[in-house]
């Protein structure tokens, strides 16, 4: 049988807005960690949140103060983990350039596009959009090893009641 | 990230306890930097469960360095969670990484 997942988590349970500072990759990792999952999916999570946010924080605000450069940071799980990044800096759209791994030939000298590669590797399903002025840059994280949460409290208040 | 080192003989290990991402990578190539000669490199990851790019790119640049020093560079004990990194990016084909016995 093949296992339906949700496309859409309805609603983001963690929802903040965070500077674009490598320092606050800290605070997404916190959040990251709470959620009731193995430790080497909060650690696969983990990575590929960090890159995500990396790369806005290096790119996306360059010449901007400051306190403009802020990053929403949106986090859901279901039967998938949703982590979802909006940004209004420049416009810049990730999957239109990602590149391979490295390979015996290039191996010494590829450093450029590392984390790309790494978290649109890791993820099950990577969306880019630009819309009103934000780019939203959402990524999605299958863990059929762990049943929706939401979806298990429900069952359990069935057989209790 | 803890970092320490110790010399023995003209082999230096560089024991690594912690994550080594963003933000601890510049730990790396800080230590990096104190060694001014040595026969063999060795970083010990058996403490180090997670590593994101910027701590694979510091692991690039200590092969580098490695290799201006003339000494051998090899990465040791990663763990399944690093090794797997080690792996996909393929990495591991241009540097000795040996997985955690």
């Amino acid at each position: 049988m093949t296992q339906q997942f949700s496309s859409s988590p309805g609603k983001y349970d963690t929802d903040v807005y965070v500077d674009a500072n490598i320092r606050e990759t800290e605070t997404i990792h916190g959040y990251i960690l709470a959620l009731p999952l193995p430790r080497k999916t909060l650690l696969k999570l983990c990575l590929i949140a960090e890159e995500c946010f990396v790369n806005i924080c290096s790119y996306a605000y360059e010449g901007r103060p400051a306190s403009e450069r802020k990053v929403r940071f949106s986090l859901a799980q279901t039967d998938r983990v949703f982590l979802r990044f909006e940004d209004n800096g420049i416009p810049y759209d990730p999957l239109s350039e990602v590149s391979g791994p490295v390979t015996k030939e290039n191996a010494e000298f590829r450093i450029g596009g590392l984390g790309k590669f790494i978290s649109f590797s890791f993820a099950d399903d990577v969306r880019y959009e630009y819309r009103e002025h934000k780019n939203i840059l959402t990524l999605v994280i299958d863990v059929p090893e762990c049943p929706d949460i939401s979806a298990d409290t429900e069952n359990r208040k069935g057989e209790t009641e | 990230m803890n970092i320490t080192m110790r010399r023995e003989g003209g082999q230096v290990t560089i024991q690594l306890n912690g994550w080594l991402d963003t933000a601890s990578a510049p730990q790396l190539k800080d230590a990096m930097a104190e060694i001014t000669e040595a026969d063999r490199i060795v970083l010990d990851f058996d403490q180090v469960e997670y590593i994101a790019s910027a701590g694979l790119r510091q692991v690039i640049l200590c092969f580098r360095r490695a290799k201006e020093l003339n000494a051998d560079f090899s990465v040791i004990n990663a763990v399944p969670e690093t090794m797997s990194i080690f792996q996909m990016t393929g990495i591991d084909q241009k540097i000795t990484v040996l997985p955690k016995e």
